[in-house]
């Protein structure tokens, strides 16, 4: 019994001839169809990405070189979920940073897979503002507003008739 | 969980009284917003609208309105001839001058305060037992 590695630099259909020699130089030979084919390529929509928590986002897989039917799963922290069609859709309760790996299997079973990084982000808020303020006429009052679960927040403000300076 | 404050400055030199909104906008730079809108109600300076100087007559309870330009106003007056029921106050004076002046103090719901003093004319000396009027009498 011999064992034979066939590689190819180029995709194609080949013809590989294995012949077979014995002692008496008696030879046998059969002729193996070979069909190279290109690499599986997984595409995502996005490699990263951020919702904010309770949210959700849409994912869009595709794949290059596929043969046949072509499954999508996908696995985050050892669970995998089978995605139905080529959209997955994550949705995530709890702000932190995810990696999920996407994985398309044709079928020749040739696997593909791609990482995608989701941050679950808090929901921004204003947690604390008056709920009315007043001054007199020609005066000025002052008020502190209170944000949280954002990052590098900024504030701006509108209010016809009224100056507003935020600092 | 990072906590962002800020301090806003309202003011306003020409808008009427009245209520208006301010909306105060939070942006985040994942282009997140949150806003609140803060109702400012803009006010005309609290006053003392009775008038400077009234007429009254000594010995005699001289009950008047005491008005201003705000709703649910309490008046107090730290004067010992004066007393005050709501809106009404009373001056009962024995002075021997010719004026009295009181100072009278007014807050609204907001805590705001404003006083404003207030003069008393007597009437003639010789009728100031009597609630009324000097009158003429021509005898022949």
């Amino acid at each position: 019994m011999a064992v034979a590695t066939i590689t190819a630099s180029a995709s194609g259909q080949y013809e590989a001839t294995f012949t077979a020699t014995d002692i008496y130089n008696r030879t046998a030979s059969v002729r193996v169809p070979v069909r190279v084919l290109e690499p599986l390529i997984l595409s995502l929509s996005a490699s990263t990405g951020w919702i904010t928590e309770q949210g959700n986002t849409s994912i869009t897989l595709s794949t290059q070189n596929a043969e046949g039917a072509v499954t999508f799963t996908c696995t985050e922290n050892g669970t995998t979920t089978t995605i139905t069609g080529n959209t997955a859709v994550i949705t995530a309760q709890t702000p932190g940073t995810y990696t999920i790996t996407f994985i398309a299997t044709d079928s020749y079973r040739r696997t593909a897979e791609k990482s995608f990084t989701l941050t679950v982000l808090e929901t921004l808020r204003i947690t604390a503002a008056p709920s009315s303020v007043w001054f007199d006429k020609g005066g000025s009052t002052s008020l502190t507003l209170t944000a949280t679960g954002g990052t590098g927040v900024t504030s701006s403000s509108s209010g016809t008739g009224l100056s507003i300076n935020i600092t | 969980m990072a906590v962002f404050t800020k301090t806003a400055q309202i003011s306003n030199t020409t808008s009427a009284a009245g209520i208006y909104t301010a909306r105060f906008t939070a942006t985040d730079d994942h282009g997140r917003t949150a806003f609140v809108d803060v109702p400012v109600t803009l006010l005309e300076p609290l006053t003392i609208e009775t008038p400077y100087s009234l007429a009254a007559y000594r010995n005699v309870p001289y009950t008047f309105t005491l008005t201003s330009n705000a709703a649910n106003v309490v008046y107090i007056s730290d004067d010992p001839n004066i007393t005050i029921n709501g809106d009404q106050a009373t001056l009962l004076c024995n002075t021997i001058r010719d004026t009295y002046s009181v100072t009278f103090t007014v807050t609204d719901s907001y805590g705001r305060i404003a006083s404003k003093l207030i003069f008393f004319f007597f009437f003639c000396k010789g009728r100031e037992n009597k609630n009324l009027k000097p009158t003429l009498t021509i005898s022949t």
